[in-house]
């Protein structure tokens, strides 16, 4: 099975800076791969650097075997990658139901059955379409965030911290529907977190750190591995 | 009381065109990311170009008591093309390079005053310093509603009411316009979603440049045409601006209105009590001072206008 996407030795940074360091991954098609590591390890700067929001300084990220690099964000996006960010992730002073056509922008048609496939992914949307995404809790804000993402249909989505700041209970239904969402779009998802039971939801997962992959496996293997726990979890993992 | 309701009217008036300018500008602001210090001689070149356009279009003459004809509509809709092209020429040879070396706002708007001296050198090298007018007709009061009120005050200000709803309208509900929206609100998110920044840029030129010929052209006909005429009036513009907020349509509707509805009340009041005491004063002259006094509050009470966003903080 070809990988949906195969980023090869990355170099990226802001000014002089560089923040990821000869980083290589793959993602295959519906898998769900999550990226975790402390802060500052240059997980969400790999996201923006996959999403054309950041240019990288080497190395090569192909989508479906076709090169990404120098490619506008608008471009990537319509290409099949959607990105969504940690923060600001909403149009605050607009609707949600203008939030979610900005989100079939590139698309143009059957915006409104789209709209509903998303609201039947996430209910609780259906009920505040007139309402300023401003004004939603976090929770919905995310959902909406995760709505607009999906509203071009993407081979890949690219999360960012999707249940940070989300209450626990909430933690767990928002990585449901994730793997809902996943099953039914047949999407790829590359999740950067730092939640355990986001780990525990993906096939893969990669350890970053200090801007290097440090480790990487199937989720079990993943969370059994002895430097795994003592790197992040400070050996508290139980098994999955 | 009569002098009050001509006061207000006259403010009415003027705030309508103010509010014109203000949202070409604050458009502008918040998407292009810098203060256009230009767009008021856009206003001058969108006057003058309907002038120009006057005297070779049908329709000449006088209708509905207006001081000009049919002409007028024709015209100023050549004048608003004119202003669109001449904007994206200025875009396509300057600013877009400016962007493109990753120039400062600062430094734009610095390069947007180079562009105001051209602009108005040029309309001095065309139609020179002489003071025009688009009719020489001398215009009489007339009764609306009972309201006693010069047509081609009631023109400008139904055409700008029909203006700033249809930019709206064109804002909330087409494609492109909540495009531009989203721009303002979340720039890197907009990208994200498939916004091609190019392209929003083009249709915030459009869009600003067809406020700038029609403004232009509505200010002409309330005051007389001089190439200094958008220059001048880039400050209550540009108070207005700040005053709603950066980037906040409603924000711009309210700033142009008060400023223009200020300007007119408090300067007629103070003449009328100026004139009761025999004094010789043309309190007319310190109109600008109204504006800047509302720039110092605002500033000190709430940098970021009335509807603006906090990003916008002038303080910092």
């Amino acid at each position: 099975m070809s990988d949906i996407l195969k980023v090869n030795n990355l170099v990226a940074g802001y000014g002089v800076q560089d923040v990821i360091f000869d980083v290589s991954a793959t993602i295959g098609p519906g898998e769900i791969v999550a990226i975790i590591g402390p802060n500052g390890a240059g997980k969400s700067t790999l996201l923006k650097v996959i999403a054309g929001m950041l240019t990288p300084r080497n190395g090569n990220i192909l989508l479906k075997g076709s090169p990404l690099n120098g490619c506008h964000p608008w471009q990537i996006t319509s290409r099949g990658i959607s990105w969504v960010p940690q923060d600001d992730n909403v149009f605050a002073s607009m609707s949600v139901r203008d939030n979610l056509e900005m989100g079939a922008y590139l698309v143009r048609e059957n915006t409104s059955e789209r709209i509903e496939e998303v609201c039947d992914l996430f209910p609780q949307l259906k009920e505040r379409m007139g309402q300023l995404a401003g004004s939603l809790s976090g929770g919905q804000r995310q959902m909406l965030a995760i709505a607009r993402g999906l509203m071009t249909h993407p081979d890949l989505l690219l999360l960012d911290e999707p249940t940070a700041g989300l209450a626990p209970n909430l933690i767990y239904i928002m990585l449901e529907q994730i793997r809902e969402i996943t099953a039914r779009l047949k999407s790829s998802v590359l999740l950067v977190t730092q939640t355990l039971d986001a780990v525990r939801l993906s096939d893969r997962g990669y350890l970053m750190s200090a801007g290097k992959i440090r480790y990487e496996d199937s989720t079990d293997k993943f969370l059994a591995n002895q430097d795994v726990k003592e790197l992040y979890f400070g050996g508290r993992v139980s098994s999955p | 009381m009569t002098d009050l309701v001509d006061l207000l009217i006259s403010g009415l008036v003027y705030g309508s065109i103010i509010t014109v300018g203000a949202i070409g500008l604050t458009l502008m602001s918040d998407i292009l990311d810098f203060f256009n210090f230009a767009y008021g001689d856009f206003f001058t070149l969108g006057a003058f170009t309907t002038l120009a356009f006057l005297s070779v279009v049908p329709g000449q003459g006088t209708f509905a008591g207006l001081s000009f004809g049919w002409s007028m509509v024709l015209a100023v809709l050549l004048a608003a093309l004119v202003t669109v092209m001449v904007m994206l020429a200025f875009d396509y040879l300057f600013f877009r390079r400016l962007r493109n070396m990753g120039v400062s706002s600062l430094f734009m708007s610095i390069a947007s005053l180079g562009v105001s001296f051209i602009i108005r050198s040029i309309i001095f090298m065309i139609w020179g310093p002489k003071v025009r007018y688009y009719s020489s007709e001398v215009q009489l009061s007339k009764e609306f509603l009972g309201i006693s009120i010069r047509p081609d005050n009631l023109f400008i200000l139904l055409s700008s009411l029909l203006l700033v709803a249809a930019v709206y309208y064109f804002l909330k509900s087409s494609r492109i316009g909540k495009a531009l929206r989203s721009v303002s609100d979340n720039k890197a998110l907009a990208q994200a979603s498939g916004m091609q920044p190019s392209l929003m840029i083009m249709c915030t030129w459009i869009i600003c440049g067809i406020l700038a010929g029609v403004g232009g052209t509505l200010f002409g006909i309330q005051v007389q045409l001089n190439p200094n005429m958008g220059w001048n009036f880039l400050i209550p513009m540009f108070v207005a601006v700040i005053m709603g907020g950066i980037g906040s349509f409603w924000g711009a509707l309210i700033g142009g209105m008060t400023i223009g509805i200020t300007e007119e009340l408090v300067t007629g009041l103070i003449q009328n009590l100026v004139t009761a005491m025999e004094l010789q004063i043309n309190v007319s002259a310190y109109k600008p001072a109204v504006a800047f006094i509302f720039v110092i509050v605002i500033l000190l009470l709430r940098p970021y206008g009335l509807f603006g966003k906090p990003q916008f903080n002038l303080k910092r």
